[in-house]
C-alpha cells in the first residue's frame, strides 16, 4: 500500500462567487472575491498563506497563462505559486497538488484557487488551443462525449429518456442553490424537445457555458483547530492520465472512463474505503452531460457496469436518497467554467459536510465525493473528505 | 543492366499473357474473336493498332491500353429548376452535379483514381497524371499532392495538364507515348473539374462537376488503344482569365458550329482515316457535350447513327470539362463487348482523340458497382443559396490554421499518406505513429505500415455545435480493416442515416481553410 495522507491535511476555508454570465466581473475580480471568501470563512489573512495553486485551463485575455494571474489579483508576491492545467480535472488537481504539499510538511497552509472567464471571448467558448490541427478537426467537447453516449446506448440500450432524468435532478438541485448558473426546473419533456447539440446530447443534456471562481484554504490537521473547530479533513486524493486521443485507442470500448476508476481507487485505498455506495454520503461528480454522471457511477463503485441508470431510475442519487449526487446542481446546472469547478465541488463538499447546505442539505453525511473527469476519459481526479 | 530488363520484361509477359501473346499473329486472333461478338449492323473494323505500322519491333509486346476505369460524381446535385427558381427564367430538365463545401477539383479526381486503385491495385504505377482546368492552385502540383495521397513513391513521376478541358485526353496521350517508347509501365491519370459558369448565364446550370480517372498499361487492358489524333484551334468559345472567378463564355452558333462541332470532326475524321475504319464499325462515339445536344450533330456530322452515340450524362451530371471523357468512357465500357471499337472525342481549343478495341479482358472484371448506381445515390441541394455557400465557404472562411512546411513535411506520412504503426510484438495498429505501442507498451517493436482505406464506424456523434458549412458535422471513430482506428468526419451521408457498424470508405477532403493555404485531410463516406 502506498503512503497515505488521510488525516493530515484539513480544509478550513472555502469561497465560491455566484457563478453565471458574470458579464461585470473580470477574471481578477472573480478570482479575488472567491480567494477573500475563502480567507474569511477561514480566518486567516493573505500573508498567512505559505503557497498557493492556480486552476485555470483557459487562459486568453491577458489572463490565467501563468501563476502571476493569481500573484497579480491578491497581490500575492514572493510566494510559491503554481498554475495548474489538467483538462477537465484542473481544479481538483490543483487541489490535490496543495494537499499533497501540506501532507509533505513543506508548507503549514496553503491556498487554492480555480477561475475561469469564458463569457468575454468569441466563439462559443470552444477554445481548442494545442489540439492537432487536422486529427482533432470537428470535435466539441458535447461530441467527444456524445461518441462514448452513442457506444454505450448502442450496447446497453440505454435511452434520452434515462439521460433526461440526470438533467431534472441536477436542475432540481440546482434550483435551491442560490450561487448556481442555471436556477430553474425543467421537466422531461423540456430536455427531450430541446435542440439538439450533439446527438444524442440535447441543449439540456449539456452543462452551460460558464464563467466562475472557488477556492480552498488547506492546512495541517494538527494546526486546524487554530482557525476552527468543524474543519474538514481530507481522506485521500487519486489523479490517474490515460490517452488523450481515446478516439485513436483500439483498445477503448467507451463504456466508461479507465482515468475515473484508477483515480477514485487511489482515493479509496487512501481513504480506506470498501465499499464506496455505502461509505460515501454525498458526491459532487463530473456532470458534464448527462450520460458522464450514468457512467461515473459505474466507475465510482456506486453500481455495476452498465447498470448506472439504475441508480437514477430508483432516485438513489436525488437530495433524498442513498448517495445524493450533485447536490449542488452539479456542472449541469451550477456552470462549469473549467479550472474553477473542481474546487467549487470541494467548496460543495465542505459545505454539504458542515451542515450549511440550507434547501440543498443531504441528511447527516459523514462522507463525501469530488470528482472530475476531462479529455474525454483522458484525465480524472478524485478527492475524499470526511469529517474528523 | 539494360539486359536485365529487357530479361525481367520478357517474363512478365510469359507470365501474364502467355505465349500465344508473343506470337506473330497476335492481332489477327484478336479479330477473329471480335467478329463473333459483333452486335448487328455495326461491321468488324479492319484496324491496325499504331504500334504495328509505326514501330514494328512493339509487336513483340502486349499493346498499351485501359485496364481500369474510375469516376466520382458528387454526393449532392442541384436541380436546374432551383437555379430557374433563382433568377425567374426558365431553365432545362435535370440535375447538375455539384460539389460539396469539402470537395474540389483535386478531390473529385483523387476519389476517382483511388477506384481505380481498389479495382487494379498500386503497385508498379510509375505515372500518375492529373487534368484539370479548375485545379485548386495555380502553382502547387496537384499530381504531385495526389500521388501522395495514393502512396505513391517519389519515384513515380507527375505531371499537371491544365489550361483547357481537353486537359484529360491530352494527359491519356501523353500516357500512352509515355508506355508505347517503354518509358513507363503503368500510368494512372486523373481528371476532375470543378466548373462555375457566370451567375444567371446558362452556363451555370448547364455546367457540372465531376471527377474521372484510367489506369493505362500493358497487361489486364480492357480497352486497347489503337490510335491517338489531336489538333489545335484557338478559337474563342469558354475561357478564364487568371482573375476570373467563373467561366466567360462566348456560346453562339459561330462557337458550337466552327469550334466545337468542326474540330471533332475533323479530329475523328483523322482517326478514322488513318486506321481505315468506317463509323459503322465503331460501337459506340463518345462526344462530352456542352448543351445535351451539340454533341449528337457533331457525330452525326461524323456519319454516326443515333444509337452509336453514348449519352453525354447531361440530364444527370451537366458538362463537366475536364472529367467528362474519362467519365464518359466509363459508362461505355460498362456495356462495351470484346472487340468492339470505341471512338472517344474531346473538344477545346482544338480536339483530341483516341481510337480504342475493347479486349476479352473485358468480360473477366468484376465491377464493384454501376455508373448508374453511383449516379442514383444523391442528395439533391434544397435550394440555390446553399448550393452557391457550398461553392465558396472555404473562399470566405478563412479560420483554419496557418502551418509551417515543416510540420506538413513531418507529418506527409501519417496525414496524407495514411500511415499508422504496427506493433511486431503484440500485432496493434495505431494511429497516429507512434514510437511506444498503445497495447503492449513495447517501444522498440512498431513499424510504419500503411492503414487501409475501408472500415466501419464504431460510434458516432451528429454534432451541431462544431462550426462548418453544413450543420450537422458528423464525427465517426472508424476502426479501419486490419487495424487502427480514425477519428474522422463523415461527408456523403444523411446525417440521420448514420449507425453503429456502418461500412465507410475513407476520402481526402479539404478541412477548414488556412489564411494561406488550403488544407486536406482525411475523411469517411458511406461505400457508394
Amino acid at each position: 500500500m502506498p503512503y497515505s495522507i488521510k488525516d493530515q491535511v484539513a480544509v478550513i476555508g472555502v469561497g465560491c462567487i455566484k457563478f453565471g454570465d458574470n458579464f461585470d466581473q473580470g477574471y481578477e475580480e472573480m478570482a479575488v472575491e472567491a480567494a477573500f471568501a475563502a480567507f474569511n470563512d477561514a480566518k486567516i489573512t493573505p500573508d498567512q498563506i505559505d503557497a498557493a495553486w492556480l486552476g485555470t485551463y483557459s487562459p486568453a485575455q491577458g489572463h490565467g497563462k501563468a501563476a502571476v494571474s493569481l500573484g497579480d489579483a491578491l497581490r500575492l508576491y514572493n510566494k510559491p505559486i503554481s498554475r495548474v492545467e489538467n483538462f477537465c480535472a484542473t481544479g481538483t488537481d490543483a487541489f490535490r497538488h496543495a494537499v499533497l504539499a501540506v501532507a509533505s510538511g513543506i508548507y503549514d497552509t496553503a491556498l487554492v484557487l480555480g477561475v475561469e472567464k469564458y463569457k468575454d471571448r468569441p466563439g462559443r467558448g470552444l477554445a481548442r488551443e494545442g489540439v492537432h490541427p487536422y486529427h482533432h478537426d470537428g470535435s466539441t467537447a458535447p461530441g467527444l462525449f456524445a461518441l462514448a453516449a452513442t457506444r454505450y446506448m448502442h450496447t446497453y440500450g440505454l435511452t434520452r429518456e434515462t439521460l433526461a432524468k440526470v438533467s431534472v435532478k441536477n436542475h432540481y438541485n440546482g434550483s435551491l442553490n442560490p450561487k448556481a448558473h442555471l436556477q430553474r426546473k425543467v421537466t422531461p419533456e423540456e430536455v427531450l424537445t430541446a435542440p439538439i447539440v450533439a446527438y444524442p446530447f440535447g441543449l439540456f443534456d449539456c452543462c452551460p457555458t460558464t464563467d466562475g471562481a472557488a477556492a480552498a484554504i488547506v492546512c495541517r490537521a494538527d494546526l486546524a483547530k487554530k482557525f476552527r473547530n468543524d474543519y474538514i479533513l481530507v481522506k485521500g486524493v487519486g489523479l490517474s492520465v490515460t490517452s488523450g486521443r481515446p478516439f485513436m485507442d483500439p483498445n477503448f470500448d467507451y463504456l466508461g472512463f479507465k482515468a475515473t476508476q484508477y483515480a477514485a481507487a487511489q482515493a479509496y485505498e487512501m481513504a480506506g474505503i470498501k465499499d464506496p455506495l455505502k461509505e460515501i454520503n454525498v458526491a459532487e461528480v463530473h456532470d458534464c452531460f448527462t450520460w458522464t454522471e450514468i457512467t461515473n457511477y459505474e466507475d465510482l463503485g456506486f453500481a455495476k457496469k452498465g447498470e448506472g441508470a439504475k441508480l437514477i431510475e430508483e432516485g438513489r442519487t436525488a437530495l433524498t436518497g442513498d448517495i445524493p449526487v450533485n447536490p449542488s446542481g452539479g456542472l449541469k446546472s451550477f456552470g462549469h467554467p473549467i479550472g474553477a469547478s473542481g474546487v467549487r465541488m470541494v467548496y460543495e463538499i465542505v459545505t454539504q459536510l458542515r451542515g450549511q447546505g440550507g434547501e440543498r442539505q443531504v441528511k447527516d453525511p459523514k462522507m463525501g465525493l469530488v470528482h472530475n473527469v476531462g479529455g474525454p476519459g483522458a484525465v480524472s481526479c478524485v478527492a475524499v473528505l470526511g469529517q474528523p | 543492366m539494360e539486359r536485365k530488363k529487357q530479361e525481367s520484361a520478357d517474363n512478365s509477359q510469359g507470365e501474364n499473357a502467355g505465349t500465344e501473346s508473343r506470337s506473330p499473329s497476335f492481332f489477327s486472333r484478336l479479330f477473329g474473336a471480335r467478329s463473333s461478338s459483333q452486335p448487328s449492323g455495326v461491321q468488324p473494323a479492319r484496324v491496325q493498332p499504331v504500334e504495328a505500322t509505326t514501330a514494328p519491333q512493339e509487336i513483340e509486346r502486349m499493346a498499351v491500353g485501359i485496364t481500369s476505369c474510375g469516376y466520382h460524381v458528387p454526393f449532392c446535385r442541384l436541380e436546374r429548376e432551383k437555379i430557374g427558381q433563382a433568377w425567374a427564367r426558365r431553365t432545362g430538365k435535370g440535375e447538375r452535379a455539384a460539389i460539396y463545401f469539402d470537395e474540389d477539383a483535386l478531390t473529385l479526381g483523387l476519389e476517382a483514381a483511388q477506384r481505380c486503385i481498389e479495382d487494379k491495385g498500386k503497385s508498379g504505377i510509375d505515372g500518375f497524371y492529373f487534368a484539370s482546368a479548375s485545379a485548386p492552385f495555380r502553382q502547387r502540383s496537384s499530381a504531385s499532392f495526389m500521388a501522395a495521397a495514393c502512396d505513391l513513391p517519389s519515384e513515380c513521376e507527375t505531371s499537371d495538364f491544365s489550361g483547357t478541358i481537353r486537359s484529360a485526353t491530352s494527359a491519356l496521350r501523353a500516357g500512352v507515348d509515355a508506355l508505347s517508347s517503354g518509358r513507363l509501365s503503368r500510368v494512372l491519370i486523373a481528371a476532375g473539374e470543378v466548373r462555375d459558369g457566370q451567375p444567371e448565364e446558362s452556363e451555370e446550370e448547364w455546367f457540372g462537376d465531376a471527377g474521372s480517372a484510367v489506369m493505362i498499361g500493358r497487361e489486364g487492358v480492357i480497352a486497347e488503344i489503337l490510335g491517338c489524333a489531336s489538333r489545335s484551334d484557338d478559337l474563342l468559345d469558354e475561357w478564364r482569365r487568371d482573375t476570373d472567378g467563373f467561366i466567360q463564355t462566348q456560346s453562339s452558333r459561330f462557337a458550337t458550329e466552327r469550334g466545337y462541332q468542326a474540330n471533332l470532326v475533323a479530329v475523328g475524321q483523322t482517326l478514322l482515316k488513318k486506321h481505315n475504319v468506317q463509323p459503322q464499325e465503331i460501337a459506340k462515339v463518345i462526344i462530352p457535350s456542352p448543351d445535351g445536344r451539340a454533341h449528337v450533330n457533331a457525330a452525326k456530322k461524323l456519319g454516326f447513327q443515333d444509337a452509336q452515340i453514348q449519352s453525354p450524362l447531361f440530364q444527370e451530371i451537366g458538362a463537366c470539362g475536364s472529367a467528362a471523357p474519362l467519365l464518359l468512357l466509363a459508362a461505355a465500357l460498362e456495356t462495351a463487348k470484346p472487340g468492339e471499337c470505341l471512338l472517344l472525342l474531346s473538344y477545346g481549343e482544338g480536339a483530341d482523340g483516341v481510337l480504342l478495341r475493347v479486349t476479352d479482358e473485358i468480360s473477366k472484371r468484376k465491377l464493384s458497382g454501376s455508373l448508374s448506381d453511383h449516379l442514383s445515390e444523391k442528395r439533391l441541394y434544397p435550394s440555390y443559396s446553399i448550393y452557391k455557400k457550398m461553392r465558396s465557404y472555404f473562399a470566405e472562411n478563412e479560420d483554419g490554421p496557418e502551418l509551417s512546411n515543416v510540420f506538413l513535411a513531418k507529418e506527409e506520412k501519417q496525414n496524407v499518406r495514411l500511415y499508422g504503426t504496427h506493433c511486431l510484438h503484440c500485432g496493434t495498429r495505431q494511429y497516429p505513429i507512434a514510437r511506444v505501442c498503445i497495447s503492449c507498451k513495447n517501444h522498440d517493436s512498431l513499424q510504419e505500415v500503411p492503414l487501409e482505406r475501408t472500415g466501419s464506424v464504431f460510434t458516432f456523434t451528429r454534432d451541431h455545435l462544431y462550426v462548418a458549412a453544413d450543420s450537422p458535422t458528423i464525427m465517426g471513430v472508424v476502426d479501419v480493416d486490419q487495424g487502427g482506428r480514425l477519428y474522422l468526419q463523415m461527408t456523403d451521408v444523411d446525417p440521420e442515416d448514420v449507425r453503429v457498424g456502418d461500412q465507410v470508405v475513407l476520402t481526402l477532403r479539404r478541412r477548414k481553410e488556412g489564411p494561406t493555404m488550403h488544407h486536406y485531410y482525411w475523411k469517411c463516406r458511406p461505400v457508394r
